[in-house]
């Protein structure tokens, strides 16, 4: 799933390092959902937008449409 | 601060990291079976050679992960596709258990070649075939204690690459074991050596470690 994490990361000024301690999980997990190989779970997600104090459906994009 | 990279410099790194690591198994490889009793080596049953193969692996592995972990400044961070050596010593405690685990079953599953390909060819090891079984289920035992604690100190995506691992393997090991054990009984090819389950069940765990890790974006240069 698109996300803007490293965006709002660097705007930030923080390492994935930082946001990964801020976070309490490995920096390889921060690594895999900003290069869009890992979509992080639900409290993960909301925890991330809490940090960066958005709403989840701005920090990840999703394409999808409702059927008619 | 994260350091940066370049890809190009990211992937000769890789490349690097590949072919030492080649040259090294190789060589080990060719050394252990020129030195085990004698030359001996060379004569075993291919089934003896490959589990010796894949134990060498798994030592190379916890040997390159255990050194990068001890001196992650002056060698862990060429060594380890990590970003920076911060990286391995925040990820201390979860690469000592993988280089512990790597080095117990790779040592344990080549005494098991060792023991095996000795008595295949009449020479009496120095440890008998029961033996190295013992200490291979031993081995395991302690493999599955350091697992368990690693899982619990495991982040979401290390429980999630985990899942993926066993999966991978599951369905290669059915994969394999259908095809080659359907194929054997219709007398298309000959049956498994006891010992080919052994190398298989761990080579396939390394397969899926490898796959499930790229599936992630994890061998990608950093």
């Amino acid at each position: 799933m698109e996300n803007r994490v490293r965006e709002y990361r660097e705007a930030a000024g923080w390492s994935q390092g930082e946001l990964a301690r801020r976070l309490g999980v490995s920096r390889q997990t921060i690594n895999a959902v900003e290069t869009d190989k890992y979509d992080p779970s639900l409290p993960l997600a909301l925890r991330m937008a809490r940090l960066f104090a958005l709403e989840v459906c701005e920090l990840f994009i999703d394409h999808w449409n409702p059927k008619e | 601060m994260t350091t940066k990279a370049s890809p190009t410099a990211g992937w000769k790194k890789i490349a690097a990291q590949a072919l030492f690591g080649a040259v090294v198994g190789a060589a080990g490889m060719f050394a252990a079976l020129s030195l085990l009793e004698g030359g001996d080596g060379n004569d075993w049953p291919g089934s003896i050679i490959i589990l010796l193969g894949v134990g060498f692996i798994y030592t190379l592995m916890g040997a390159f992960v255990g050194i990068g972990t001890l001196a992650p400044r002056l060698v862990g961070q060429r060594l380890l596709n990590v970003a920076d050596a911060e990286e391995i010593v925040e990820e201390r405690s979860h690469l000592g258990g993988s280089a512990i685990g790597c080095l117990a079953l790779g040592a344990g599953l080549m005494l098991l070649a060792y023991a095996t390909g000795s008595e295949a060819v009449g020479t009496t090891p120095r440890v008998s075939v029961a033996a190295a079984f013992w200490i291979l289920v031993a081995v395991l035992g302690l493999f599955t204690l350091v697992s368990v604690w690693m899982w619990r100190d495991f982040d979401e995506l290390w429980r999630q690459l985990t899942l993926e691992v066993t999966a991978i393997t599951g369905n290669l090991m059915m994969f394999v074991a259908v095809l080659w054990g359907g194929a054997a009984t219709a007398d298309l090819i000959a049956g498994p050596h006891p010992i080919d389950l052994v190398s298989l069940s761990f080579g396939l765990m390394l397969l899926g470690c490898f796959v499930a890790t790229a599936r992630r974006g994890m061998m990608a240069p950093r």
